[in-house]
């Protein structure tokens, strides 16, 4: 067969197996960047089009144009395209470049408000078709409890996926391209009659119709690629071939699903693989090489939901979290590093920088070291990239993992994920000293028990209180996180994405803690000082008096940093003890994205000196201005943070000026180099790396127009600056920036 | 008897080759005039750590120094604490670190020789070319630091040299160009010219024994002119590859 002409192994031929098939075939590359090309003229042209199309969206408020009148599914839209002619990679989500479309499955409400905040109206055609429907949203609210909704109301839950798609499931869009789409149905076509030999119990059948709607949506597909002039039935051919059916599998999930992150996986090694026959057979270039894979990365860039200004608070700057896995070892100790880890990155140059796909960097002391010193280059020149502990992780994901969203690994077509947002963990730990009372309404919210201590607050009577709340509130967290999850199967089910998984996958439940330093900092002041309670007129605790020093998270103080490990471990314990959906695996991560801002708005005065309203720290980092000892001792507190009871991720912002990295550029280079390896020797998880002054970004705020591409990492994914919002931006600026004076 | 540190710098990137631990210690008994760390010069006047404490501080960042790295004794004046300094700097080599000192190279007691042979670099500051010069603008004569930099050479030990420049007092291509000439030999790896910068002005007390220099900070254009001078200085000179590049700063 022509297809796989030249490709070892056998495994991969008689099963869906991509990873045995990269693994038989991947070439590593251990060189520098010195062969890498610029953009094409024909790159350049199609990239000032799609520009000029972003200045009007942004001058538009931030959405060039909605259609309200079809609802967004596979075949719903004709083929769009930026430019027939000039376009290598073709594919857009509606009939046309930034043209965005409506997605009521997740809720009514999210469409309608959506359209409106931009002046639109959704047309009454929607609304027609589904006053008819159940969505997911309405399937929630026919069953949550009183409590759920109050917890969810009051913010102690928070960004829970209720009301949009759940998103963080990374379908195998390779599959697509190494068997193409009839094989794939097979394959699938023979789950559906070893599942009908199975006893018929819910589970079984629920699974069966999902297997049914998985091949209708396979057909679709094929039927969306056709209208552009494709036969995906069959496997890719050449390496254009191979990207071109790989994005139209990711094309078919943007279509079909508005999820909040909707991760690309781990497929420039794969794509590598074609590439490499192709340059072999003289068929292609490294200079078309390249241009493909830029072409590539313009759709993805393209790639736009529809959000309301609500949604855009928790998660700033329109992302769609395209996560793209460069790098990593396989499980021999061989690197996974191709020319292609390089191309991916070479678009940050070839096209400026741009917050998606958001490109991550799995790292491993075993890396080649001229592609360490790349991946500091491209962090120096764009900050759009972060670094993801792949010695850390391969343990228990393997060498095909991709990321979800920011930090969740998972196994590629074998692993998917129930997405749980954060709970607000300051604000339990007030609910747990005021029993069971909001601090900020007094509507009581959880079980009820006196207000504590009229005097300073004692280190383990707290503890014990914050425990029981804990326990109680993390049934609450599981109990909600089911209702969601079987709902969105129900009525939201990923047919496309699902149908690039095997059958029988693995589930994990991912909850998630806001505000870790905010509670550590806390506890550390009741235990290491003196923490006295002010009461307001009706009895709740609405201060504190705190006397006397502590020491707080990011020193590596082992007295404070023993609190921060001890917290993820028994949340993650408690978690546990609560029945899943789907027996799903119980998972945790210390991640804010942006909703640090939001979340420290609903949250009252805190014993470290935090007052009512202020932002978090973000994700595991420590309390801005607190970390007293250095940037080192800063990430020394992060890295102790125990990954094996936060597998769903611990994610670190860390920003630092270019002149505190060295003097010279190549100095800069080989300090970032160093300070990676030592933080991910550390057993940390997670980096985001700004390197830049905050002069720049005062600059930027009062002059947005002198700054148009500047990209920033905020929290597991990087925003354009100019599209957050003055909170934001102003809370940006707040963090630490270590540098040396 | 501890060890006086004024201050630990963990994320240290321009005190030394690579990413390094820094640690300042307090005391010196020079008085420049551009002194920007004038907190410093006391030798009681900072935290009394033991070495073991040090040498755990370093080793809790161990992984982050060990790659391109180090440790750097900086100061005030680190030697002198010399005495102090030899068991924690041989306890330091035998875990793989680089060592270096920062130091104006103010004594060669018995205990900077026992110190010098657990380091692995000296980065060297020439306050001026100048005998009178030197004497006004940092209150000690010029003879010891010529000494210290002979007995650098003579034992072969690797050495940076480093110049703080200041406008109006060592500025000139013909002060730079006998820099380069009295430091010179193959084991200069470097010669590092710094801006003045008016930072540390606050850090000078009132009651100061000498009056502070009122230059302005040394402006870009000042400090680009003299690293070319250096680059012309140093092309045909092979044994020094590290200078060829101009410093960015």
């Amino acid at each position: 067969m022509k297809a796989w002409k030249g490709f070892k192994g056998t495994k991969w031929k008689e099963q869906v197996d991509v990873r045995d098939f990269i693994v038989s075939n991947v070439t590593p590359y251990y060189g520098d960047e010195s062969f890498l090309k610029g953009p094409t003229k024909r790159t350049e042209i199609l990239w000032s089009k799609v520009t000029s199309l972003m200045e009007e969206e942004q001058r538009r408020g931030g959405v060039l144009d909605i259609d309200t009148d079809r609802v967004s599914s596979l075949l719903s839209y004709e083929p769009g395209y930026i430019d027939a002619v000039l376009e290598e990679i073709v594919g857009l989500q509606t009939d046309a470049p930034l043209k965005r479309s409506v997605n009521p499955f997740g809720g009514m409400r999210m469409a309608r408000d959506a359209c409106e905040a931009y002046g639109y109206k959704l047309s009454d055609r929607v609304e027609e078709q589904f006053s008819f429907k159940t969505t997911h949203n309405d399937g929630v609210f026919r069953v949550y409890s009183e409590t759920m909704k109050k917890l969810r109301k009051s913010g102690l839950i928070t960004g829970l996926p209720d009301a949009y798609g759940r998103g963080r499931i990374i379908g195998d869009y390779r599959r697509i391209a190494l068997y193409g789409i009839d094989v794939l149905m097979e394959h699938k076509s023979a789950d559906q009659k070893v599942l009908s030999e199975r006893p018929m119990n819910e589970e079984n059948i629920r699974l069966m119709e999902e297997v049914f709607r998985q091949v209708d949506f396979l057909g679709k597909l094929k039927v969306m690629a056709r209208a552009y002039g494709h036969d995906i039935g069959r496997p890719a051919e050449t390496a254009k071939e191979a990207i071109q059916w790989t994005y139209y599998g990711y094309l078919g999930a943007i279509k079909e699903q508005n999820g909040a992150a909707m991760s690309l996986g781990r497929v420039g090694g794969f794509l590598d693989i074609y590439i490499e026959r192709d340059l072999l057979n003289g068929v292609l270039s490294e200079k078309c090489a390249q241009e493909l894979i830029d072409d590539f990365i313009i759709k993805l860039r393209l790639a736009r939901q529809l959000r309301t200004p609500d949604y855009n608070e928790l998660f700033a700057g329109d992302p769609l979290w395209i996560t793209e896995a460069v790098g990593g070892m396989d499980l021999q100790g061989r690197t996974l590093v191709t020319k292609n880890a390089y191309r991916f990155l070479n678009t940050l140059v070839n096209l400026g920088a741009a917050p998606e796909p958001n490109l991550t960097v799995l790292w491993s002391k075993g890396l080649p070291e001229p592609f360490k010193a790349y991946c500091a280059a491209i962090s120096i020149r764009t900050d759009a990239i972060q670094y993801e502990n792949d010695d850390l992780m391969r343990p228990t994901f393997g060498d095909d993992y991709g990321i979800a969203c920011c930090v969740s690994a998972m196994r590629i077509g074998k692993e998917m994920q129930f997405f749980g947002a954060r709970c607000n963990l300051p604000k339990v730990f007030l609910l747990a000293l005021n029993g069971g009372y909001d601090e900020m309404t007094g509507e009581q919210i959880g079980p009820q028990m006196d207000v504590m201590g009229n005097r300073t607050l004692e280190f383990e009577a707290v503890m014990e209180r914050f425990d029981f709340y804990t326990d109680w509130l993390s049934g609450q967290y599981v109990n909600t996180m089911n209702v969601i999850h079987y709902m969105h199967d129900k009525y939201a089910y990923e047919k496309t994405q699902m149908a690039l998984h095997d059958t029988d996958v693995h589930r994990y439940m991912a909850f998630g803690i806001a505000g870790l330093s905010v509670v550590v900092d806390s506890l550390s002041a009741i235990k290491h000082s003196k923490v006295t309670p002010v009461r307001n007129d009706q009895g709740w605790i609405v201060d504190f008096v705190t006397e006397g020093d502590y020491p707080v998270f990011g020193n590596d103080d082992d007295r404070v940093d023993q609190i921060a490990t001890e917290i993820p471990k028994s949340f993650h314990k408690h978690l546990s003890k609560y029945d899943t959906y789907r027996n799903a695996e119980h998972t945790l991560s210390l991640l804010t994205i942006t909703s640090n801002v939001v979340y420290g708005l609903k949250t009252g005065n805190t014993p470290d000196g935090r007052r009512k309203g202020e932002p978090f720290a973000p994700g595991a980092n420590p309390m801005r201005g607190r970390e007293k000892n250095g940037a080192i001792a800063a990430l020394n507190s992060v890295a102790k943070l125990p990954f094996s009871d936060c597998k769903d991720g611990i994610s670190c912002t860390f920003s630092v000026t270019p002149g505190t990295l060295g003097r010279i550029e190549s100095d800069r280079r080989a300090n970032l180099v160093a300070l990676l390896e030592g933080y991910f020797e550390g057993g940390a998880h997670h980096l985001n790396v700004n390197v830049l002054n905050k002069e720049r970004l005062i600059d930027a705020m009062e002059h947005p127009e002198k700054h148009p591409s500047l990209t920033i990492r905020v929290s597991g994914y990087a925003v354009d600056f100019h599209k957050l919002s003055k909170d934001q931006q102003l809370e940006v600026i707040g963090r630490t920036f270590h540098e040396r004076v | 008897m501890g060890i006086q540190v004024h201050k630990m710098e963990s994320f240290g990137t321009l005190d030394g080759p690579g990413l390094r631990g820094v640690i300042f210690l307090s005391g010196c008994h020079k008085r420049c005039r551009y002194c920007h760390n004038a907190d410093s010069w006391s030798l009681s006047g900072g935290e009394v750590w033991s070495a073991e404490a040090v040498y755990d501080w370093i080793m809790r960042n161990k992984g982050y120094y060990l790659r391109n790295g180090g440790i750097t004794f900086s100061g005030g004046e680190p030697l002198l604490q010399a005495k102090e300094l030899v068991g924690l700097c041989e306890m330091l080599k035998k875990e793989g670190f680089h060592i270096a000192i920062d130091t104006a190279g103010v004594t060669l007691s018995q205990d900077v020789k026992n110190l010098l042979k657990f380091v692995d670099l000296v980065i060297m500051d020439i306050k001026h070319v100048h005998f009178e010069t030197f004497l006004w603008l940092t209150g000690e004569t010029m003879e010891i630091t010529l000494e210290f930099l002979g007995f650098l050479m003579n034992h072969k030990m690797e050495y940076w040299i480093r110049q703080v420049i200041v406008e109006g007092i060592n500025d000139t291509i013909e002060q730079l160009e006998t820099l380069e000439k009295i430091t010179h030999s193959e084991y200069r790896k470097k010669i590092e010219l710094l801006p003045y910068h008016t930072m540390g002005e606050h850090k000078w007390s009132a009651d100061s024994p000498i009056t502070k220099t009122d230059a302005d900070e040394t402006s870009p254009e000042t400090m680009d002119h003299l690293n070319q001078a250096l680059l012309f200085f140093s092309k045909n000179d092979k044994t020094n590859d590290t200078i060829k590049s101009p410093i960015e700063i």
